[in-house]
């Protein structure tokens, strides 16, 4: 006889093999069928998924960050923009004290470019940036899912101003092509006709049956095994045989609930703004509204991406680096840009000290965190609390300095169990390359693996913000 | 090491007794096939995630047949399949069953997916089943059926054939009817089958001889044994690598020399020949793309039996055995030299069951000048006593018995320009013999105790899905002596009726 060799671990459960049925018999359900292979989603190493969202421009720090350090609560939210976030707070994470690279040329540019790849710009006074290596959200999804990029999106005016999108990057260090138009990855997400003609009303209600039905097939397989497992003639060999049905049972039944209560529920059209998605397939950029509708609709479609295991990384950039957005907050009456009220001065050139620009921006953090707080609704209510990291971190650190140093970060959800949640915790003084290792890390624990020297300065993760 | 003495018949089998041992794939296939009254299925299986190979002799041992998150998804996927088609038509329905009520499908079709009546418990169970199917899916009885359907396809009284009466006693007459069917005609007994079983017909094994006799004349068991076959001798194996850039190795080469071993193994088996007919046989099929290996002209437009010349016989000898055979660590010598090691390594483990030793592949030498392939071979084995003990009696003796065929299995005069020595000596369990060429070589083969126990090993082990050990040899040796005269038909009957097939093993605690 030959040697037994060690059987090769089979594929491991994916939406697409979980609903997929054999020769195309069963099943036409067209919002799935663009789902592409992808990686694991077993029960015992449950993906992370993440969206790194870079926000142009600074925040108002004193009227920005809890009060205090440590847990995040009702008082140290109060009179705060993050207050917006209070909803949220048991599942967030602050962090003080992450620094980016000095900057050497354009910060506006600058600052996304290293916000992601923990490097500096290496063509830092260019209207678009040349990475030194990936941008984090390349880097995880290379791990993940190779061959699959990260999603990519971008809620700007598209070179109405200095530049347009900088945050993502390849490997190569060149910018990463980004999706403008919602539109565009809810076509993309969803599919407006299904293969068969059927609409995805019918297709989602076709697979929300087959699901009920599977877990009541599976329960009698699972009661049927039970009682032969217990039969005193089977021998230990087919005791394992068994026993390993009827694990497997329980792991496709653990992984449906990973896929939520119903896995439909998660997966699906359900709780998208179908109408608003639609209406933006003539979309033309609004100076006033745009930038925060199309940040929450982007936000919609990663979570509902992410629910579906259709990409496990993706990369937000909120506003353009000199940004021509027109926030409709009180004390803008007069209609400045943000870009002024960033530099406290009708100027992209220069800064002033104007008091109701400063007032402005405050409010317009408080909006911000609004929008935050709505996109984080979608993550919630697709469950992905607990697999999920949802980063906010801005270009800079507040609005006239442009300063690097100590600029917001703001963490989402707990990246199954890694991080820290409910808690306002302080760095000291580090670099964001550290703050990168740790989020890349809790991206991809699922493969084993971790990194500690992402981008450059000191090697290793930020142990503080690690549960 | 000293000492080394191979084993003349490997027993280190790893039997477990199994009581619950899973359908292959291709039961499933078939299995589902005939209790749905499909007329033209999809191949449901296709997709299936397929045996581990190198684990056991054969992909229906007890030991590879398990059931992980994979295997289940494929079966939930197929069971929703093929419920969808045997429920989506009235057609269909009608040739499903003649119930027309919920009771009525439950307990016909049960009977039929676990090969035995149903427990009034599982009839409630299933009963209800039904009522969820109209439930979630509307009013009708191909919404409550199809519901059965699936469940019952992956329940695992469907899935596992299953031995669960007390140890040391006969099978009953529903676990023969299934192991019969599912061993012989690869697929589930049929509802006649089981009224006979019910019957108490399948109790004496005089009775129990006479339904395997029928089964054995339907063709299905003759492509069960082609399976055995198959899988005894890896005819199918192609080497894709090793024929990449080999501009006579077509794909159409490979299929017609797929076929034509398939052919040759199913007219052995319906012919009633055995191991010796295998052996010794002067046919073999030959199409348009065998015949110029084979020097035959004109070339038949189509697969044919021929008498291929008085060089050859049997399967061994056979273009593609021996093409098979090519495949070597080094790519420079093929197509053209012949793989020795590799024909010797199929003999000696497939053949005569000598152990399969672990394979250490060394580059060859390039062939120099005044020497033959059957030098290079041993100057580089009878090297170091390590490989010689090995190789020297036993792989190279038989390889090199067919060193008048090159790397494509055709006949040569000369080796490098030199003369070929097809000579060899083996030590068998019954003593050294001698041997001119291969023809000699399977002339002693066709009346080796050896290679017939061997046979009669290999066949028990795929009849019984099990590794067969040496507490097994005296009911092997009587196997063997079977097979000494008479055929593979006559060697599955014996098989049949040995307690080993008919009574329960209590398995391993």
């Amino acid at each position: 006889m030959s040697t037994a060799l060690r059987a090769p671990r089979p594929p491991r459960l994916n939406r697409r093999n979980f609903l997929r049925g054999a020769a195309g018999v069963t099943l036409a359900l067209p919002f799935l069928e663009g789902m592409p292979e992808r990686s694991a989603w077993a029960a015992d190493a449950k993906p992370v998924f993440s969206l790194f969202i870079c926000a142009v421009g600074g925040v108002v720090p004193e009227l920005f960050f809890p009060t205090a350090h440590g847990p995040i609560t009702a008082e140290t939210l109060a009179g705060k923009a993050t207050v917006e976030l209070a909803a949220h707070a048991s599942n967030l994470l602050f962090v003080s004290g992450v620094s980016r690279p000095p900057s050497t040329g354009d910060s506006h540019v600058e600052g996304l470019c290293e916000a992601l790849t923990g490097s500096p710009d290496s063509n830092p006074n260019a209207q678009i940036a040349t990475a030194m290596g990936p941008s984090a959200d390349t880097f995880i999804a290379a791990k993940v899912h190779p061959g699959l990029a990260p999603l990519v999106l971008y809620s700007g005016q598209r070179l109405n101003g200095w530049s347009t999108w900088n945050l993502s990057f390849e490997e190569s260090g060149e910018r990463a092509s980004a999706i403008w138009n919602p539109y565009t990855l809810y076509k993309e997400l969803i599919g407006l006709v299904a293969p068969d003609g059927s609409t995805t009303a019918a297709a989602e209600k076709a697979a929300r049956l087959l699901l009920e039905s599977r877990k009541s097939i599976h329960d009698l397989v699972r009661d049927d095994l039970a009682a032969l497992i217990r039969s005193p003639r089977l021998s230990s060999a087919d005791r394992e045989r068994l026993q390993l049905h009827f694990d497997s049972v329980r792991d496709v039944e653990i992984a449906m609930g990973g896929m939520g209560n119903t896995a439909v529920e998660r997966c699906s059209s359900d709780g998208l703004a179908i109408d608003q998605l639609q209406a933006m397939e003539n979309f033309v950029y609004d100076r006033y509204e745009s930038t925060e509708a199309v940040g929450k609709l982007h936000m919609s479609l990663v979570a509902l991406a992410f629910a579906c295991n259709y990409r496990r990384a993706a990369s937000l950039q909120w506003g353009d680096p000199t940004d021509y957005t027109v926030y409709r907050v009180p004390s803008n009456a007069r209609e400045w840009r943000f870009n002024y009220i960033q530099h406290r001065a009708q100027s992209d050139s220069s800064t002033g000290t104007d008091p109701l620009a400063a007032q402005a921006h405050a409010e317009i953090d408080v909006l911000r965190m609004r929008s935050l707080a709505a996109g984080l609704d979608y993550f919630n209510a697709r469950g992905l609390r607990d697999q999920c990291q949802v980063l906010w971190t801005n270009s800079f650190s507040d609005g006239p300095s442009h300063s690097f140093v100590n600029v917001p970060h703001i963490i989402w959800g707990s990246a199954g169990g890694y991080l820290k949640q409910g808690e306002f915790v302080d760095a000291g003084d580090v670099r964001n390359n550290r703050l990168l290792n740790t989020l890349i890390s809790a991206a991809i624990q699922d493969t084993g693996s971790s990194v500690e020297d992402f981008g450059q300065g000191s090697p290793g993760q930020l142990d503080v913000m690690r549960a | 090491m000293a000492g080394f003495q191979p084993t003349p018949t490997d027993w280190e089998g790893r039997p477990i007794y199994s009581r619950m041992v899973r359908l292959t794939n291709s039961q499933w296939q078939h299995a589902v096939t005939d209790i749905l009254r499909l007329s033209a299925p999809p191949n449901f299986a296709e997709g299936f995630e397929p045996p581990y190979p190198y684990i056991s002799d054969f992909t229906n041992n007890e030991r590879v047949l398990n059931v992980g998150e994979r295997q289940l998804q494929d079966y939930e996927a197929a069971a929703e399949a093929a419920a969808a088609l045997a429920t989506g038509s009235a057609s269909a329905l009608a040739a499903l069953s003649d119930e027309t009520t919920a009771e009525g499908f439950v307990r016909v079709f049960g009977k039929r997916a676990f090969r035995r009546p149903l427990t009034h418990d599982e009839e409630v169970k299933y009963q209800q089943v039904f009522t969820q199917g109209e439930t979630l899916y509307g009013a009708g009885f191909a919404n409550g059926a199809s519901l059965v359907i699936r469940a019952m396809l992956q329940s695992p009284e469907f899935l596992y054939r299953s031995e669960l009466g007390p140890a040391g006693e006969p099978l009953n007459g529903y676990e023969l009817a299934s192991k019969l069917s599912l061993l012989l005609l690869d697929t589930t007994p049929s509802d006649a089958l089981l009224d006979i079983a019910a019957a108490g017909q399948l109790d004496s094994v005089d009775a129990l001889e006479a339904t395997a006799r029928q089964m054995l004349e339907d063709p299905r068991a003759r492509d069960a044994l082609r399976t055995f076959h198959v899988e005894l001798y890896h005819s199918d194996a192609s080497y894709p690598n090793y024929w990449s850039g080999v501009p006579e190795f077509t794909d159409a080469l490979h299929a017609e020399f797929v076929e034509g071993s398939h052919r040759f193994f199913d007219d052995v088996f319906t012919e009633n020949g055995g191991l010796r007919e295998l052996l010794t046989s002067d046919r073999a099929y030959v199409g348009p793309n065998l015949a110029p290996f084979y020097g035959i002209t004109p070339a038949p437009s189509a697969l044919e039996a021929r008498l291929v010349g008085s060089s050859r016989i049997g399967y061994f000898m056979q273009v593609p055995f021996l093409l098979l055979t090519h495949a070597s660590i080094d790519r420079t010598i093929i197509p053209r030299e012949p793989n020795s090691i590799g024909r010797g390594v199929t003999l000696e483990g497939r053949v005569l069951c000598g152990l399969e030793y672990g394979l250490e592949l060394s580059r060859l030498p390039a062939l120099e000048p005044n020497q033959t392939n059957r030098q290079r071979i041993s100057a580089l084995t009878n090297a170091d006593p390590s490989c010689a003990r090995c190789h020297q009696d036993r792989i190279d003796a038989l390889g090199f018995a067919f060193e008048n065929f090159d790397g494509f299995g055709q006949e040569r005069q000369t080796d490098n320009g030199l003369p070929i020595d097809t000579s060899g000596r083996y030590p068998f369990t019954e003593g050294v013999k001698e041997f001119a060429d291969g023809k000699e070589l399977m002339t002693i083969l066709a009346s080796s105790e050896q290679a017939h126990l061997c046979y009669a090993k290999m066949l028990a082990s795929y009849g019984l899905q099990r590794d067969i050990i040496e507490a097994d040899s005296a009911f092997i040796e009587t196997l063997a002596k079977v097979s000494r005269s008479g055929s593979t038909k006559e060697l599955v009957i014996s098989l049949i009726k040995a307690p080993a097939f008919r009574v329960r093993e209590a398995g391993n605690p």
